[in-house]
Order: structure tokens, then C-alpha cells, then sequence
């Protein structure tokens, strides 16, 4: 029999976040699409908000680019969000 | 991932469209920023890479999106999401391997390691509690002591649990102080540990120790040095890649991303400066350390930036001191490609400026000397020389110049492309007739090493201008 030691790091305890409630539907709703800006996100989100458009014309989609470099925030994007927005859709993740 | 995270939190329902390819990292990211139950749209990856390059190759990989994301917005929580659990326990602190000989437990216990994700794929020696005593007297330091934690799942790096995996490696105790100051230079604030151990680009780290240190524990600065068959050099890379897989809880394809893996995963670059046979002052003696004192550097390179590049030398290649010169001149210079590329509020890793290691083989630095170089000199040679002058910049590269100069100043940039403020001046002044603009930030993203043997190469790594940290062996 070998005994050996844990070589793993312990975790910090992490404050967990609950998230946001989902909606009844989508209609009658701004979801905002948001563009990460990695190569191709364009084609990609600008499909996405063609596609969703059509399918749901009672939902109005808005498209929008995230500003700054990756892994950086957007204040005001999700300030105007919160205040004019029911959902994101965020895309991609590489 | 964080701006998913912010709008939840704002009470906005939020679904991140992701490859399939990107999802076990997606998860754990979201886990580590507090909300593991983030909804995720995935997509084909083998598809959309495929086709994404145009909107009409790439839609039908977005109608296969389209009921995930209408799912993700409207599907009521379950109690998980809205409540979510700590699924961090705190680990069992011994694991008992049973078997019916040692050869056989050996055996069970390799298995188990990798299969737990706790080994590198090479053998381990077992982690005792017994070995992890021996291993700890290499350092007067506490057992207990803190020296950060260790990103993505930020594990706490205590210099006991350094020690066992130190022992996993095959290191020696008197190896430890300079595996523990190669960790201090990781986790120190300069260094983006996330952005090397994470990121597609598949970088690795180059781990360079000075001072006499590296001799009394037999360290290689000659002929192989970043090669096999030397055990203080690739055990001390080997503890730190089974450091950052256990301290950080990273494992390849679901945290750790790199595509191709990484140039000698293993143990890394790890190697001694040749100060025997350098003609100028140590490495570290040049940032301001004495010479009796040990130092560890460790910098990123390699992935998409550079691995490593021979410059010259070697046994039976004709070279002279000026055509390694050149050559060095020459790899920075084509850097130049970061002035037109850098748009304001875009991050785009070829327009993030370089840092350079130049490792010098012996017989050079001393052609050098001869020539009226020390390191300093050549630091200013090759920044100055390297320098662009403003009539041959065209009007795209002004532009990008002058941007990078404005979000700098207003403080609207990505670390990775900053002009720091102590440098703006020159940038500023260089924008005009008569003037240069330099490609580096600063000479002292130049950064040169005398080793190899004779004879010897003179190799180039890079990366960008961050993440090469020095940090004093402790505890000797």
C-alpha cells in the first residue's frame, strides 16, 4: 500500500450568483445580440439577427458590437441593455 | 463571459452562443465567475469554422442555433439555477493506493493521477508524506505559507503543495527554492498566467535562472540546455507544469486551450544563464540584483508569437557577428506590421507589441565584446536600429500610431498594446518629419542572455511586451 498527499490546490469558496428569471416569451421583447468582435463574429451575428427577425417579427432584435478588447467591459452597452433591453444573446466565444 | 455574467446580474436573461469545441471551457469559466448554470447556446464547431466566413455559408450553423437560443431565454429556471450549490468541497488530504506488491501499486496509483487530471501523462513518484518532509527541508520557508493562488479556478499555491508535486516531478529539495521563485514570477500582478496557461495561442514559458544557485544544483547553461538528460533542469519545468495543472485545476481541451498543445509541455525551456563564460554581468545583476544572490526569470513565449529562432552560430554554419546582428535587427523590425494594425477598441494580437529574449550563445557575446558591446549597448543598438523613420511610415500606419497614442493617454486600451506614460513622449515627439519611431516599446523589452556552449546558437523567443517577471530565490 502507498499513502500519498492531495497535490491539488485548495479552492477558495466562491460567492454564487443566481441567475436572472427567463421570460414568459419573446414577444413584444428587445433582445439585444451582441457581437464579441472575434474574427467572423460579424457574418455570424448579423445571420443570427436575420434569421431571429423573420421568425419572430413581433420581437425587435438589435445587433450591436461590443466596444473595447476582449474580456473587457462595455458599461455603457449594458447600462442602455438594462434600461431598453429583456435579454442578450452574446456571440461568440471564439 | 463576464459581460453574460454582468447582465444576469442586472436581471437580464442572458445566452452565450459558443463552438462545441469551447464549451467545457465556457463552463468552467462561468463556474469560476460564480454562476455554473450560465446558458449556453453550442454550435458545431467542425461546421462553423468551416463556414464562417460569409453569411451565406455560415446560416444554416445559425438556424441550428436559433431553437437553443429562444430555449435559453425562455425556459423557466430550475431550483440549481436559481439557487445554486458550492460544489467545491474541501480534498481529502491523503489518498491511501492498495495493492498487492509496490510494482503493482506503482502502477494503480500513475493510473489514478491521470486519471484524476493531477498528473502530466509522464510517470509520477508517489507524493509520501515522508518524500514531501525530505522535499521541504530544501526551503526554510513555512510549509503553510501563502504565495498566491493559481489561475483559472485560482487553487491556493501554498509552498507545501509545491513541494508534493515538486516531488511528483522527480525534483530534489534542493531544487525547491528556485521552483517556488519561478511561481512567485507567475503569480506576480506583471504576469498573465491566465492568458499563457489558457489561451488557444498554445504559448509556453521560458524559465531562465541566474546566480549561483543554478551551479550548485548542476543546472545546464551549455551544450542541450533546453534539452533532455540534465535533472535539476527538467524536473524544476516538470514541478511547475504539475504545479499549474493541480494549483490551478487547468487540464488541456476543457480550461487550458492551447490548440497544439505546447513546445516541450512538459519540463518547458528551462535553463541557466552561462555566466562562466559570459563577458558581461549576469542577467540579473543588470536589473539590480547582487551577484551572490539567485534569481529565477520567467517570461511567456512561443504559440502564434514565436517559438524559437535560430539566429546564427552553430558548428559548421559561416556566420560573423554582424550577420547575427542583422538577423536580430531584422525580426524585430518585422514588427512594424503593430503600427498599421492597431485599431482603437479592437484586440488584435498582431498589432500587440513584442518583447524579445535573445539568448546569446558564448562565443558571440564575447565577438560582441571584443566589438565594444556590453548588454546595455547592445539593448540600445538594437532598439535604435530598428527604429522607422517617420517619411517611410505611410499614412495607415500614422493613423494606427496615433490612435494607439490617444487610447494610451486616455487610458482606452488593452494592457497588451499600451504605451506606458514614461514612454509616451517618445512616441509623440517621433510622430514628425526628421524623426524615428521605435518598434519596441522600450530597449527594455530586449531582453539578453549569454548561454550555450561551444559551440553554440544564438536563438530568439518572443511574445508581447508583458509577462517577463524576475523574482529573487528565497529561502535557501
Amino acid at each position: 500500500m502507498i499513502t500519498v498527499v492531495n497535490p491539488r490546490g485548495q479552492l477558495p469558496p466562491r460567492r454564487l450568483i443566481p441567475m436572472a428569471s427567463r421570460l414568459d416569451s419573446i414577444d413584444g421583447k428587445t433582445i439585444y445580440i451582441v457581437d464579441i468582435r472575434w474574427p467572423y463574429t460579424q457574418q455570424f451575428t448579423e445571420e443570427l439577427q436575420k434569421i431571429l427577425s423573420e421568425r419572430y417579427p413581433n420581437t425587435t432584435f438589435i445587433r450591436r458590437e461590443k466596444a473595447g478588447p476582449y474580456g473587457e467591459a462595455d458599461p455603457q452597452l449594458w447600462d442602455e441593455i438594462k434600461e431598453k433591453g429583456h435579454g442578450m444573446i452574446l456571440g461568440t466565444g471564439h | 463571459m463576464s459581460g453574460a455574467i454582468r447582465l444576469e446580474k442586472l436581471g437580464k436573461p442572458v445566452v452565450y452562443v459558443v463552438p462545441d469545441v469551447f464549451v467545457c471551457d465556457a463552463q468552467s469559466s462561468a463556474e469560476d465567475n460564480g454562476m455554473p448554470g450560465l446558458r449556453l447556446a453550442i454550435l458545431p464547431g467542425r461546421e462553423y469554422y468551416a463556414r464562417r466566413i460569409n453569411t451565406k455559408e455560415i446560416e444554416p450553423i445559425a438556424l441550428s442555433a436559433i431553437d437553443q437560443l429562444i430555449s435559453g431565454l425562455t425556459r423557466p429556471l430550475s431550483e440549481e439555477e436559481e439557487r445554486p450549490k458550492q460544489k467545491y468541497l474541501k480534498p481529502t488530504e491523503t489518498i491511501k493506493i492498495e495493492a498487492e506488491s509496490y510494482e503493482l501499486a506503482l502502477e494503480k496509483f500513475n493510473q489514478l493521477f491521470i486519471d484524476q487530471h493531477w498528473g502530466s501523462g509522464l510517470p509520477l513518484i508517489p507524493p509520501t508524506k515522508e518524500r514531501v518532509d525530505w522535499m521541504l527541508t530544501g526551503t526554510h520557508r513555512s510549509p503553510q505559507e501563502i504565495i498566491g493562488t493559481v489561475i483559472p479556478k485560482n487553487g491556493i499555491a501554498t509552498i507545501e503543495k509545491i513541494a508534493i508535486n515538486s516531488v511528483m516531478a522527480g525534483a530534489k529539495p534542493e531544487y525547491l527554492p528556485v521552483i517556488i521563485a519561478a511561481l512567485e514570477g507567475f503569480l506576480d500582478q506583471d504576469f498573465d498566467l491566465l492568458h499563457m496557461t489558457t489561451s488557444s495561442g498554445s504559448f509556453l514559458p521560458a524559465i531562465i535562472v541566474n546566480g549561483p544557485i543554478a551551479k550548485e544544483i548542476d543546472m545546464n547553461s551549455g551544450i542541450g540546455l533546453i534539452g533532455h538528460g540534465w535533472r535539476a533542469n527538467n524536473t524544476i519545468g516538470h514541478a511547475i507544469r504539475l504545479s499549474l495543472i493541480n494549483l490551478g485545476h487547468l487540464w488541456p481541451g476543457e480550461n487550458d486551450m492551447a490548440l497544439i498543445g505546447r513546445l516541450s509541455s512538459h519540463t518547458f525551456f528551462t535553463f541557466a544563464e552561462n555566466e562562466e563564460q559570459s563577458p558581461w554581468e549576469p542577467y540579473h545583476v543588470s536589473l539590480g540584483y547582487k551577484k551572490e544572490e539567485s534569481a529565477v526569470t520567467v517570461s511567456t513565449i512561443g504559440g502564434y508569437t514565436s517559438g524559437l529562432t535560430i539566429l546564427g552560430g552553430g558548428a559548421v554554419e559561416i556566420w560573423s557577428a554582424q550577420s547575427i546582428l542583422d538577423r536580430m535587427t531584422s525580426l524585430i523590425s518585422g514588427n512594424r506590421r503593430i503600427f498599421g494594425l492597431f485599431k482603437r477598441g479592437q484586440a488584435n494580437p498582431m498589432a500587440h507589441p513584442s518583447r524579445f529574449i535573445f539568448v546569446i550563445h558564448p562565443e558571440l557575446a564575447l565577438e560582441l565584446n571584443r566589438l565594444g558591446y556590453n548588454r546595455e549597448s547592445l539593448q540600445k543598438y538594437l532598439y535604435e536600429k530598428t527604429c522607422i523613420p517617420y517619411e517611410n511610415l505611410t499614412p495607415q500606419e500614422v493613423k494606427g500610431l496615433e490612435d494607439r497614442i490617444d487610447a494610451s493617454r486616455a487610458g482606452d486600451i488593452l494592457r497588451y498594446d499600451l504605451i506606458p506614460s514614461d514612454r509616451l513622449p517618445i512616441f509623440q515627439e517621433a510622430l514628425q518629419s526628421g524623426e524615428k519611431v521605435p518598434v519596441v516599446i522600450s530597449p527594455h523589452d530586449i531582453a539578453l542572455f549569454v548561454a550555450g556552449g561551444f559551440p553554440g546558437y544564438t536563438f530568439a523567443m518572443s511574445y508581447f511586451r508583458v509577462s517577463h517577471v524576475t523574482k529573487k530565490v528565497e529561502g535557501v
